[in-house]
């Protein structure tokens, strides 16, 4: 069966304008997300993640533009979209998990209250009551007391609330959830158990998913796929086994190895040196080649690299590295 | 530097009427009772997740907060917060590293400033040029080259991973004995934690500095440390050298820490014990072993009586009732 395509983003180019130039945040990303599957973007700070993120929905800050580039949602390009328009996609077919979410709860608000406003909102037809029954289910399907429906945020803890965030962003049966580090701010434990729900509720419900994180730790425990991101440009696309094992851009390799491996030999893990570079005026040529420990030659510095298949289909890098040693 | 039976806690206050009419008051009983010693050029990391009292711990030290009961022993010679002079001794030798780049330094010194301010606050009568010198060098180690361009810029010009080697380079530069680094790198981007935690390996390697390292992060712990200890609700649960900790943990709490461990790239893949429920409240512990609410082995006795602290093996002490390793269990 071929998987039917859910999301598609098409040379996503986001850029902000501020007081010293134009800064090229996201600069022609593509990939595609298939009905059920879950994609990881991960990169250090800085490197477009979140700001791809936010092009999808469309919750730019008003100094970004999407200047070019579709993002298909079931066949429906959201970026041609008016913000009306849009405000029927959010939470319906798309919703976000934002960073620190735990804490963007209104805190003199019931949350009860703050999940049932959100229900009717988007359908006006449901009644109070139904609405309340909702968020009791809610509440069961992320291993929450419905008896504590009507507290107020701050007495839960973070993972209960973060658990809240996650029932909120499911209210309205969305088809895709966008978590933004989801699990950064909570402790080691929490994380894993909010991890499990997340996978849990995946194969529950079947949702698709993207997840943006730093940590390729949590990338290897919940995704599929993942898209390393560098710059605002993809470095390297792949099935997460693969991508680990496998990977091709030595941008990829770095960030592998800046995780220690506690089952392994005791071996000092390796920082990348210097930092990404300035995105209002981009270096030619291609954008890691500064801290590239592989760099070939002249190539590097001049031709940006172009996303080439490595395996099959599957399997992309966009690194002059693999290009030379294939052709 | 030597803690025994180090107690630390803090009052709540509550009304009027809870505190004085009912007799009621409420303490938060943050670092109870204690013992750990921290050998001349030794890494240890204390590791625990929040509300473990591990940061409680590294400022009691310090002198940051009061203590309540207890001893903390520096070079043999109990601490004594009461004693100017020797105070200013003591601030000098022991120095604290704190979590958040962005608020710890001021932003209105230059790096230069930043990092000679120490020496000026102890007094050392040094010329300009001197100062200068010992300033760069100190940059320099903490790996900002060349330092002489550090000079004059602001905290705000420079990244997180810069920030942080500033205030390496300002703890550095008074050559102390002994380091508290709280959460060193918990705010830093992964690619660049790695670089900070080699100027921790290399000031105990050059200058045979002891460092005490907190972190919830057990694989940072395991890296660069050469005994670690696990808290739990203000109690250490287990002690051990580094491999021990990460590989044949026995204390339930520190095995389920280690198993919950994401691995990128590793084969071997252990199953995971995730606890149930969330860590109670400092404010009202649970009697007995603390960690009985949640642990997944516990047997009649774990729910009064409280276990100690014991050397099972040479060098490795563990607070259980039952410990076993981990393979054993079914």
């Amino acid at each position: 069966m071929k998987a039917e395509k859910i999301l598609e983003v098409k040379d996503l180019r986001t850029y902000f304008k501020i007081r010293e130039g134009v800064v090229k945040a996201v600069d022609g990303v593509s990939f595609v997300l298939n009905r059920g599957e879950s994609l990881g973007l991960v990169g250090e700070s800085g490197c477009g993640k979140t700001t791809t993120a936010l092009s999808v929905i469309k919750l730019l800050s008003d100094n970004g533009t999407i200047e070019s580039g579709e993002i298909l949602f079931k066949g429906r390009d959201l970026a041609k979209l008016t913000e009306e328009e849009i405000l029927t996609h959010r939470w319906k077919d798309i919703s976000m998990i934002f960073q620190g979410a735990m804490n963007s709860m209104n805190p003199v608000m019931k949350i009860s209250r703050q999940i049932v406003e959100v229900i009717r909102l988007h359908e006006p037809e449901v009644g109070e009551e139904e609405a309340r029954t909702r968020v009791k289910e809610l509440f069961r399907l992320v291993n929450l007391d419905p008896d504590l429906m009507d507290s107020y945020p701050h007495e839960f803890s973070g993972g209960m609330r973060q658990r809240a965030i996650i029932a909120m962003s499911l209210a309205l049966n969305p088809s895709l959830i966008i978590g933004d580090e989801p699990t950064t701010a909570l402790d080691v434990m929490v994380q894993a158990q909010i991890i499990d729900l997340i996978n849990r509720l995946r194969q529950q419900l079947g949702m698709s998913m993207i997840m943006i994180t730093h940590d390729l730790s949590i990338i290897a425990e919940t995704c599929d796929r993942v898209v390393v991101m560098y710059a605002g440009k993809v470095a390297e696309i792949g099935p997460v086994a693969e991508i680990i094992k496998n990977h091709h851009h030595p941008y990829t390799e770095k960030l592998i190895k800046a995780f220690p491996d506690i089952y392994g030999e005791r071996e000092m893990v390796a920082s990348i040196p210097g930092v990404p570079p300035n995105l209002i005026d981009p270096p030619k040529g291609c954008l890691f080649a500064p801290r590239c420990h592989k760099k070939i030659g002249k190539i590097c510095d001049e031709v940006v690299p172009e996303l080439v298949a490595v395996a099959g289909s599957r399997h992309f890098v966009a690194c002059h590295l693999w290009g030379e040693s294939h052709e | 530097m030597e803690l025994k039976n180090l107690k630390i806690h803090f009052q709540i206050r509550s009304s009027f009427y809870e505190e004085v009419l009912r007799g009621r008051r409420r303490i938060i009983k943050a670092v109870d009772n204690v013992n750990l010693g921290i050998k001349k050029g030794e890494i240890f990391s204390l590791v625990g997740e929040s509300g473990s009292g591990k940061t409680t711990t590294g400022r009691g030290i310090l002198q940051l907060v009061k203590k309540t009961d207890g001893e903390i022993l520096f070079d043999q010679e109990a601490v004594r917060p009461g004693d100017k002079a020797y105070m200013r001794r003591f601030r000098e030798r022991a120095q604290m590293i704190f979590q958040d780049p962005y608020q710890s330094l001021n932003p209105k010194f230059t790096v230069k400033e930043i990092v000679a301010e120490p020496l000026q606050l102890m007094g050392k009568a040094l010329s300009a040029a001197d100062q200068e010198d010992k300033v760069i060098e100190a940059l320099e180690f903490a790996g900002l080259k060349p330092g002489r361009d550090f000079l004059y810029r602001y905290p705000h010009e420079l990244s997180g991973g810069q920030r942080q080697r500033v205030s390496i380079a300002t703890c550095f530069i008074m050559d102390p004995d002994f380091i508290v680094a709280d959460e060193p790198v918990s705010m830093l981007d992964a690619s660049v934690r790695a670089d900070i935690l080699k100027l921790f390996v290399a000031m105990k390697a050059q200058k045979n500095t002891s460092i005490l390292f907190i972190t919830h992060d057990l694989s940072l712990a395991w890296l660069i440390s050469d005994r670690i200890a696990i808290m739990y609700l203000g109690k250490i649960v287990e002690i051990g050298s580094a491999g021990l900790i990460a590989g044949g943990a026995l204390h339930p709490y520190a095995q389920a820490l280690t198993s919950v461990l994401t691995v990128v790239g590793s084969d071997i893949k252990r199953e995971r014990i995730v606890l149930e429920g969330e860590t109670p409240s400092p404010m009202n512990v649970p009697p007995g072993c603390r960690f009985h609410t949640r642990c997944p082995y516990v047997q009649e006795q774990c729910r009064s009586l409280q276990p100690e602290l014991r050397e099972i093996e040479p060098d490795h002490f563990v607070a259980c009732h039952f410990p076993r390793p981990i393979e054993n269990i079914t």
